[in-house]
């Protein structure tokens, strides 16, 4: 077999197989620098494929930074950012559900292309690092074999969304979210109306309010599973809130709606997203996620303005389509129920009581497989596999807290379970617990890492197991998170005891240090961020957690939580405690201080890049037109080929793309029928002399109406040839166009509404 | 060899492993002085996986590893991406590579004691498309295993394919008859 495109002809989804061999011709095409490079970029980022450090070409070994010898020389991928550099691949799992056969093709990729371990993230998503770009369309294609999909796990879209791992099987849930999250994903990829974002957005489910499996406080949109009595009917819906979000300026989401009919989710999101295209920021990208604009307008007006956008939305049938498969993410059991008799052996009761929890369902459970730092190797991925296959009915879910969760599990199987996880490295107890420490990449692998938040989180995890014997309930319940920078990617501010990366300068020397962030929580959705308190050596972070831990255990008044704790003694004190540790030694007296956790070399922070989190703000109709040019492309390479028919066709389609891209600049409910496509183009563009070329005049628009007229296909390679040329000068018009559109531009809506 | 995702270990000897900690230095220190004549890139440590690749050296064309899989601990060598090599030369290049650096690895003083058994072998092909776990990619393969082998050890190895499970990359073993350090080994096969 030649290639996996061909072995998986038939396997893949044709949407994903089109739109995986069109990143494999830009890929081609930015090889041939045909592409621009931040066009590129965007492109890659959409399709969940990120830089990584170093991938400028630079790094510093300790004592000075040197170049990397890249073999691909000049060529990038990206703005400063070398082609043969390895990166990270990012795989959605939408609610975190993984199947059997999806940790093992996952597996098999990370073994293949990346480092063979699989990373999970604080979104649950797949994480794999050091990835050459070229393997990317292959590995897509194997993913997308198995119903994974990378498309918007980057960028300026919506990303992952997220809900509790508990969905379905919660004592405590309203009903299972999990089909919503499934429908939103479903609904707002690829949707016009999520494609002109000035920064990413993510969205989140919950079952319920009180506990924090969902998160749905720091999310832009965060929905939260409600029941509402009405005429004796029971109706499901949603309390919506919208602009939460951490980073360096963490917000809590604010209420946008009590309570969104089940039937009103999908047109919610929708609205709420077309808004954010338009009123977001995009200048200016520290201030350009929903959060600002919402400060900006205030929630009443923000809300005023959902709801006005919501009446001008074009009817979709998928809005409540879904509604009627609510089952579509539905699991089953593969043994029957039964309760666990007795007690079992002290390190089963010890991993049992932090890491299963009985399921809504009598006689199963949700056995939790703590995965330190959210890493697995492929070896233990397939062991994963069979074990979900023997155990938990194939139903796995990844979590926000980066651990593995099988459900399903009939209770009177936990034991067995437990052993086969023993063998395999993976009966870790502590689930959820202050030895389960969480941590975004951090120096690890991501540009914009200043601290080692991973080599931080390592060394508390090897620390406090030694300490946790002897530890109060109380201690043992806290959540520690460590973020490598301000982006907050380790979600530290929603911890009891919060990690941020930052350095310092000891006598012209760098010292990786971390401030201290205290006073968040972790209940109640995430319910309050916590707050910087000072700086302290990153050497000392774990004295750090010990003192304060053995402090709150200590003092503690009845069942007072680490929140309240804090807020009671006062952030003075805990001050007091920080700058006790903040002193740094000479470098002659104690040189471990100047290099940070799990990295030997003299620290510093040369190695930081320019991030990609923020993707590159390209429009939707610059994108378009971009994928129109593609088109063109390919229409070239099928004429070569002989195919006279698909050659026309695809520059007819070119001209569609492109003309749809501008007529929705001005008529954003429009649809993807030719006819319409035809119809409003001529009547918002054309007709408006937007169009007009100063020389040409309506030529090129005439272009497409006559291709339109006959059907878009050719009868000889003579007709398609020219169809192509047609085609080209037709793009080239409509960038024209649209540059006479954007100096034509009134100010912004968001302008008018702040004035 | 058709694949050129080569991957390659030979085991430590019993009880002569330092601190993982200790590889992490020396991997960085590689890097600083560009002692593999290829493009290095940076140092990984994975060492809270349980029988992982504990500290991995990342490079443009390979990877090398202390590689706790299988719950015996050794050295990998990796090879990503196509070299300027050919296919009947790729294994045998991999496998100077692999016995060069183990060898770089037991006369660093800071792994004191490190030794590597070079009688053993195991060779992975992670490249499932092109080397699927099955007995006619053995059948396919194993002639070329067997003079690479001998042109690098210079005795007739015995091998053996490992792991059945068609999930796993393809996998054989080989008992080389080697005896001496990994260095030993090298002089000998680059002389000849
Ligand atoms: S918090 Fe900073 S270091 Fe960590 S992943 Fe995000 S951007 Fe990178």
């Amino acid at each position: 077999m030649a290639s996996w495109k061909e072995k998986l002809a038939g396997a893949t989804p044709p949407d994903q197989a089109r739109d995986i061999a069109i990143f494999e011709t830009q890929i081609a095409l930015r090889r041939q620098d045909k592409i621009e490079e931040k066009l590129f970029a965007e492109t890659r980022l959409r399709r969940g494929v990120y830089g990584q450090r170093y991938d400028n070409g630079e790094r510093h070994d300790g004592v000075a930074t040197r170049p990397i010898a890249y073999p691909s020389g000049e060529l990038t991928k990206g703005p400063m950012t070398l082609w043969d550099a390895p990166g990270m691949q990012r795989i959605k799992l939408p609610f975190g559900k993984v199947t059997a056969r999806q940790l093992e093709v996952l597996a098999e990729c990370a073994e293949e292309y990346s480092d063979a371990i699989l990373h999970v993230t604080t979104r649950q998503d797949i994480q794999l690092h050091f990835v050459h770009i070229d393997d990317t369309p292959d590995m897509m294609r194997r993913l997308a074999a198995t119903g994974i999909t990378t498309k918007e796990a980057c960028g300026n879209a919506v990303r992952n969304i997220t809900a509790c791992e508990y969905a379905g099987v919660c004592n405590d849930e309203s009903f299972d979210v999990a089909p919503y999250a499934h429908a939103a994903t479903y609904f707002l990829m690829g949707h016009d109306d999520t494609q002109d974002f000035g920064r990413k957005f993510k969205i989140a489910f919950s079952g319920c309010a009180d506990h924090p499996c969902g998160l749905t406080s720091f999310h832009d949109i965060g929905c939260i599973a409600r029941v509402r009595e009405e005429g004796g009917v029971k109706r499901r819906g949603f309390e919506v809130y919208v602009g939460g979000g951490l980073g360096s300026v963490p917000h809590a989401a604010k209420l946008l709606d009590a309570f969104v009919p089940e039937v009103e989710l999908l047109p919610t999101l929708q609205a709420v997203s077309r808004l954010f295209g338009r009123l977001g920021e995009r200048e200016n990208r520290a201030r350009a996620r929903l959060k600002f604009v919402i400060k900006k307008l205030g929630i009443e007006e923000f809300t005023r303005l959902v709801k006005l956008e919501r009446e001008k939305l074009r009817n979709d049938p998928r809005w409540t389509a879904y509604l009627s498969d609510l089952g579509v993410v539905a699991e089953a059991p593969n043994r029957p129920p039964a309760p666990l008799e007795g007690r079992g052996a002290p390190a089963f009761e010890r991993w049992r009581s932090t890491n299963v929890r009985p399921q809504a369902q009598p006689g199963y459970a949700v056995a939790t497989v703590t995965l330190p730092l959210g890493d697995l190797s492929s070896d233990q991925a397939r062991a994963l596999a069979d074990l979900a296959r023997e155990f938990a009915g194939d139903a796995m879910r990844t979590t926000v807290e980066q651990n593995l969760t099988f459900r399903w599990v009939s209770e009177a199987d936990l034991p067995q379970l437990f052993e086969k996880l023993e063998a395999i490295g993976l009966a870790e107890p502590g689930a959820s617990t202050i030895t389960d420490v969480t941590s975004c990449p951090g120096t690890d692998t991501c540009k914009l890492g200043i601290s080692s938040s991973r080599g931080l989180a390592g060394e508390l995890r090897r620390h406090l197991r030694v300490l946790e014997d002897t530890m109060a309930p109380a201690a043992k319940a806290l959540h520690i998170k460590a973020s490598g920078c301000f982006n907050a990617c380790g979600q530290h501010h929603a911890a009891d005891l919060g990690f941020l990366g930052v350095s310092r300068n000891v006598n012209g020397r760098r010292v990786p240090h971390f401030q201290v962030v205290v006073g968040g929580q972790w209940s109640h959705n995430a319910g309050a961020y916590g707050l910087a308190i000072g700086a302290i050596p990153s050497k000392n972070v774990p004295e750090m957690v010990k003192r304060l831990s053995d402090r709150f255990v200590a003092e503690r008044r009845g069942e007072e939580t680490f929140t309240a704790f804090v807020e009671r003694i006062g952030k003075k004190e805990i001050r007091a405690m920080v700058e006790k540790l903040a002193v740094v030694p000479a470098y002659e007296a104690d040189r471990s201080y100047y290099s940070d956790w799990g990295d030997p070399r003299e620290y510093s922070i040369g190695d930081m890049g320019v991030g990609e989190c923020a993707g590159e703000v390209v429009p939707y109709v610059q994108m378009a037109l971009a994928a129109a040019e593609r088109e063109v492309f390919e229409a070239q390479v099928l004429l070569e080929q002989g195919d006279v028919e698909a050659a026309a066709g695809r520059a007819y389609r070119a001209m569609l793309t492109a003309a749809r891209a501008l007529a929705r600049e001005r008529e954003p409910n429009i649809g993807d029928d030719a006819d319409e496509i035809v119809r409003t183009f001529q009547r918002e563009v054309v007709d408006t002399k937007l169009f007009l070329d100063p020389f040409a005049g309506a030529k090129f628009a005439h272009y497409l109406t006559k291709a339109h007229r006959e059907g878009g296909g050719a009868d000889s390679a003579e007709g398609a040839h020219q169809r192509i040329e047609e085609a080209q000068l037709f793009v080239d018009a409509s960038h024209q166009c649209h540059e006479r559109m954007v100096k034509a531009a009134q100010p912004s809506e968001l302008a008018r509404a702040a004035e | 060899m058709k694949s050129h995702k080569i991957s390659l270990k030979l085991y430590a000897k019993p009880d002569t492993l330092p601190v993982a900690a200790q590889f992490v230095a020396v991997f960085h220190d590689w890097i600083k002085e560009g002692v593999l004549g290829e493009t290095l890139i940076d140092v990984v440590d994975y060492g809270h996986v349980h029988h992982g690749p504990a500290v991995l050296l990342i490079g443009h064309e390979s990877d090398l590893a202390l590689d706790l899989s299988e719950g015996r601990p050794g050295l990998s060598y990796q090879r990503k991406r196509v070299a300027k090599d050919d296919p009947a030369t790729r294994l045998g290049d991999s496998l100077r590579r692999l016995l060069g650096a183990a060898a770089r690895l037991e006369s660093d003083p800071r792994l004191a004691g490190l030794g590597f058994e070079v009688d053993e072998l195991l060779l992975r092909v992670l490249d499932r498309l092109h080397a699927p776990n099955e007995l006619a990619t053995y059948e396919s393969e194993r002639r070329g295993i067997e003079e690479a082998l001998r042109g690098v050890f210079g005795a007739s190895a015995a091998l053996s394919r490992e792991g059945l499970d068609p999930r796993a990359p393809f996998t054989v073993r080989a008992r080389t008859g080697a005896r001496g350090g990994a260095r030993a080994v090298l002089e000998r096969a680059l002389a000849s």
